[in-house]
């Protein structure tokens, strides 16, 4: 059976749709359980400038940040390849964004979604055709403005990418 | 000029001991691996001639010597690359695995688990399952048998009884996942030849005769399981051939190590006990003796063949600190006090990957209080013997490597 091998791009599609597949963390922490994970709009990037609208709970974006490693000797045609990719997720959090029955901590809301997103990309089952290993790491969880928390995550991964040497 | 950093690595079996060794245009490669290292150590002297000579800056050439070697591979610990549900497919690694240690087993079938199962007794259908084997049931987190590893006694005939029994009785229609086995045997498998090629013109080595060495395995809980396969190589050539040699480039699905669990129990029972391990080393010592002989197929070689030396596997282990090790360590040694214990590695299929010991017993240095990234552990290490169902090789082997 030939290697399968994989590209950055690739991974970041299976890793949007496993996130974008998960149940919110536990009814138990909030109502606000029931919004989804969706990717942002392209054109709109997640940062510190962004507006804490109620729009842009639990969207976010996956972008490779990371040096490139290549580890090791390996074939011709197929590389092992080490790169670290950033996921962002927003929660704004404003008085009565939500509505008035909303008492839980937001960065609670977000710490639980956390250890979901951590079990999810890093579960073996979920990962891309060529993708070995997913290592993943909560780097942050911080206010990026008075209207947002921004959570980041920090994920490893490890994959095989084919090449072609002339 | 070239990279040095990629290299075609193939291998194939050799249907006799160092065939073809002075006619290498004949060796053809049937499998490309895909390595994460390689490091041959191919070596050949010109001894000196040693001879007196008349004046003081005279000297004459040398005789050549034997042409010998060794080959080191570093590879992931890959699953079996393709779902387990049905008839297996040995994999290169199982290959290679099997041949070097001796023994190896894709008989096994994976099926479906049937109504009436407990958790050490499998109703099955549509599966194969072999005395002695391991197999893996059901889906990780599924309350039942959890994906995990469990080991097949006697009867291994539906229903078949286990030796370890899973976490929880599986439900009907739950998916019974077969397993390659790899184990130490006391015959060796088939020797190997190892193609090294450069993509440079000419750069291309073969090494005929091969046999592994040793084995070690680089183990940690969220690392993927590393292997490194060191062979004796009993004659090499430069040789030119064409890079690729193989076309197709073997799979390699690993995965993490998590997710799985450590059975610890008395040998002769089945009942589930687990350790909270925090640590697994296992260090498997090998040797293997090659015979010189003047029967070869070349004038630059001198091994005629191999013979493997007895098998030592230890097990170390580290957990958050208690007495019960420290305990154990007082028993005499009586098959009483012996554990069969199983590590579960990974439970993705195709990736998972575990080990199993059906007879252990404390060895070392008394159990004591280790650190553990500042915490208090402790840690024993288990000798691996023979295991006390004698009836073939597999039953027998004193560590057993399973790949599903």
């Amino acid at each position: 059976m030939a290697l399968a091998t994989t590209t950055v791009t690739l991974i970041i599609d299976q890793m949007i749709t496993v996130i974008e597949d998960l149940a919110p963390a536990g009814a138990e922490v909030s109502a606000r359980t029931s919004v989804p994970f969706r990717r942002a709009p392209r054109r709109e990037p997640l940062n510190e400038s962004a507006k804490g609208g109620s729009t842009l709970l639990r969207r976010f974006d996956v972008v490779p940040t990371g040096v490139r490693t290549d580890p090791g000797v390996m074939d011709p045609a197929a590389v092992l390849v080490e790169r670290e990719l950033t996921l962002t997720m927003c929660y704004p959090d404003m008085p009565a964004l939500y509505g008035t029955n909303e008492i839980d901590d937001m960065h609670t809301v977000a710490e639980a979604d956390a250890i979901k997103l951590h079990d999810a990309l890093a579960s073996p089952g979920n990962h891309a055709s060529g993708q070995l290993a997913a290592y993943v790491t909560q780097s942050s969880l911080d206010r990026a403005n008075d209207e947002l928390w921004m959570l980041r995550l920090t994920v490893l991964v490890q994959f095989y990418q084919a090449q072609t040497l002339t | 000029m070239g990279l040095s950093a990629t290299k075609e690595v193939s291998y194939a079996s050799e249907s006799s001991f160092a065939e073809n060794a002075s006619d290498f245009s004949a060796l053809t490669f049937s499998k490309r691996l895909p390595v994460l290292d390689v490091r041959k150590d191919f070596g050949q002297e010109r001894m000196d001639d040693g001879s007196l000579q008349v004046r003081a800056n005279d000297a004459r050439p040398g005789y050549l010597g034997p042409r010998k070697g060794s080959l080191e591979i570093d590879v992931y610990w890959c699953g079996h690359n393709a779902v387990c549900t049905g008839a297996l497919t040995e994999t290169w690694l199982q290959d290679l695995l099997s041949d070097g240690l001796g023994g190896g087993d894709v008989t096994q079938v994976g099926g479906t688990v049937g109504a009436g199962s407990s958790a050490t007794s499998i109703v099955y259908s549509a599966a194969t399952l072999v005395r002695g084997g391991m197999i893996r049931i059901g889906a990780k987190a599924d309350g039942r048998a959890d994906a995990q590893f469990v080991v097949v006694g006697t009867p291994f005939t539906t229903p078949a009884t286990l030796l370890t029994a899973a976490p929880g009785a599986p439900n009907n229609n739950d998916v019974l996942y077969a397993a390659q086995i790899a184990y130490p045997k006391e015959t060796l498998g088939v020797t190997k030849r190892f193609l090294v090629g450069h993509s440079v013109a000419d750069s291309q080595f073969i090494a005929i005769g091969c046999q592994l060495e040793s084995l070690a395995l680089k183990l940690a809980i969220g690392e993927i399981p590393r292997l490194t396969l060191k062979y004796t190589v009993a004659r090499w050539l430069r040789y030119t051939k064409t890079v690729p040699v193989v076309a197709t480039l073997e799979d390699c699905k690993a995965a993490i190590w998590s997710s799985g669990s450590v059975f610890l129990q008395t040998v002769g029972t089945a009942t589930r006990a687990t350790e909270a391990v925090n640590e697994i080393e296992l260090t498997l010592e090998m040797g293997l003796s090659a015979r010189d002989g003047l029967a070869t197929g070349a004038t630059d070689m001198t091994i005629v063949s191999y013979e493997r030396m007895p098998v030592k596997a230890t097990i170390s282990l580290s957990k958050a600190f208690a007495t019960d090790w420290d305990t154990l360590y007082d028993s005499d040694g009586s098959d009483s006090t012996k554990k069969h214990i199983l590590i579960t590695g990974s439970t993705t299929d195709g990736k998972a990957t575990a080990i199993y010991a059906p007879s252990a017993f404390i060895v070392g240095p008394r159990p004591q209080d280790v650190d553990y990234r500042g915490l208090v552990n402790t840690r024993a290490t288990f000798r691996c013997q023979e295991g006390p169902d004698t009836t073939n090789d597999l039953t027998r082997s004193c560590i057993r490597f399973a790949s599903a």
